[in-house]
């Protein structure tokens, strides 16, 4: 029903090669520069590159296509206005401009991979680490990922629900149990990760572990009851019979 | 310890479950009402994230969702990537950053002042709360859309009539025709987001102060998990 597939290629050209903060830094840069500088010749000359750009990443034609649509419209728009008003210089630098920003956006955007982009987000995430650990981003993202058609089911199925009960143009009948039904989902997710501790991981390991045990001394016996499996010290326990049976069998 | 609040599973699953209802939400085809007009769910969903989790985990949900769609095509009209964000309308998706943080924080601030208790009185605080949104949301994206079409912000002095071409301009093109659906769907978001704490008091952390001040338990993050599920 709702296909995932972003614009993204896998290929070897110049631009898939680069780095992933080079190509962003570079957008940034002429996206700056061309919005700076008003010279219709400058605005032409920067969206020739950015188009020669974006046809080397070698696109998909068709999503492409799509993609350039709706700006060209809007920069066809914006023009035709400003010719209407008699200014064909400033109609050229900002039709210019809009189209290309749009091209150098979708060439990065076709030669960039999910995972280069997402260590970019890591590396610039880093100064912020203390509040985002890199495992826990990465683990929004997935999560994220996961539950798209799982919230696009919700919706569909809330949707037929409410026509089933007549109710299909009624925002509430059909918005009230989506969003419930989001949140349980949610909750359950949580729930489930806490259970396998795995956004607790990261937490604990930066805390004392003073205060930690004292917690968990005081606390009374706590409504979610842990795996008593998760509290024991996993690298110690194993090991050590292991050692002493090694040590056995060498003096043996 | 306080600035790991966010960090436990439950406020991960919660931020990325929203996440993903955004995305969701901006995917399906909008709900038809009476008239017929299609009713998009995308600012609809933004502001019911942030009215449910929060401004922090609201803020945290608005920008996955934004990082998601520079790989999907999860932008309204299945649009994705950069393109979407240095566009002409991205300036009203940076908005949404803004919206959640503000809507987020009346949310809470109701939460604290227990407002969120009766139903009637956690609708109105609710739904007061995301109209705040609006006026945010636009204060970001229609300056920047004016700018980058190179409209005029406010309507020219000969403007007369909606065809009237002295009208283009960021407020008529970029706010004006947004405004009564927009309204539509933060009431209808407020509703929804009473109807949730309801159903799930201690989202926003006001079952978890009653009951810290009934029993002097030691309050962790798994114990409002606990709560939020009970």
């Amino acid at each position: 029903m709702i296909t995932l597939l972003g614009i993204y290629r896998p290929a070897r050209t110049p631009l898939h090669l680069a780095p992933a903060w080079f190509k962003m830094l570079m957008l940034l840069g002429i996206s700056i520069a061309s919005l700076a500088i008003s010279d219709p010749v400058t605005s032409l000359g920067i969206l020739a590159a950015s188009l020669l750009l974006l046809a080397s990443t070698k696109p998909p034609l068709k999503a492409t296509l799509k993609g350039m649509a709706l700006i060209t419209v809007l920069a066809v728009m914006a023009a035709g206005f400003q010719i209407w008003l008699g200014d064909y210089v400033r109609a050229l630098d900002l039709a210019g401009d809009l189209i290309a920003i749009s091209a150098l956006a979708l060439a990065v955007t076709s030669s960039t991979s999910m995972a280069q982009m997402m260590d970019l987000v890591v590396a610039l995430a880093r100064p912020i680490r203390w509040i985002l650990p890199p495992e826990t981003l990465g683990l929004l993202v997935a999560l994220t990922l996961r539950a798209i058609p799982e919230a696009a089911q919700i919706l569909t199925e809330s949707r037929v629900a409410a026509r089933a009960r007549g109710l299909e143009r009624d925002p509430r009948a059909i918005l009230i149990p989506s969003g419930a039904r989001t949140v349980g989902f949610a909750l359950q997710l949580g729930q489930a990760l806490h259970a396998r501790g795995i956004a607790e991981h990261g937490r604990s390991s930066r805390r004392d572990p003073a205060p930690e045990r004292d917690a968990e001394t005081e606390a009374p016996a706590p409504l979610l009851a842990e795996p008593p499996v998760r509290e024991m010290p996993s690298e110690e326990i194993p090991e050590v019979p292991k050692l002493s049976r090694r040590e056995r069998r060498r003096q043996g | 310890m306080s600035q790991h609040r966010g960090l436990t599973g439950q406020s991960i699953a919660l931020v990325a479950v929203f996440a993903a209802f955004i995305a969701a939400a901006s995917m399906v085809p909008g709900i038809e009402l009476l008239g017929g007009v299609p009713l998009t769910l995308q600012t609809f969903a933004v502001v019911l994230a942030a009215l449910v989790l929060g401004p922090w985990r609201g803020l945290a949900a608005v920008a996955v969702y934004l990082l998601m769609g520079l790989f999907l095509p999860v932008f309204a009209g299945r649009a994705s990537g950069l393109e979407v964000l240095v566009g002409p309308s991205g300036g009203y998706l940076i908005g949404f950053l803004l919206a959640a943080v503000v809507v987020g924080g009346l949310a809470q601030l109701g939460a604290r002042m227990g407002r969120l208790r009766g139903s009637v009185r956690a609708t109105f605080w609710l739904v007061g709360s995301g109209l705040v949104s609006i006026p945010v949301i636009y204060a970001v994206g229609a300056p920047w859309l004016a700018y980058r079409l190179g409209l005029p912000m406010l309507p020219g002095p000969d403007c007369s009539g909606l065809l009237d071409i002295d009208c283009a301009s960021g407020v008529t093109l970029g706010v004006v025709p947004f405004i009564p659906g927009d309204i539509l769907k933060v009431v209808v978001a407020g509703i929804v987001a009473a109807a949730i704490h309801r159903a799930y008091p201690g989202l926003l952390g006001a079952a978890r102060r009653v009951t810290a001040a009934s029993s002097a338990a030691p309050s962790d993050q798994e114990d409002e998990a606990a709560r939020a599920t009970a």
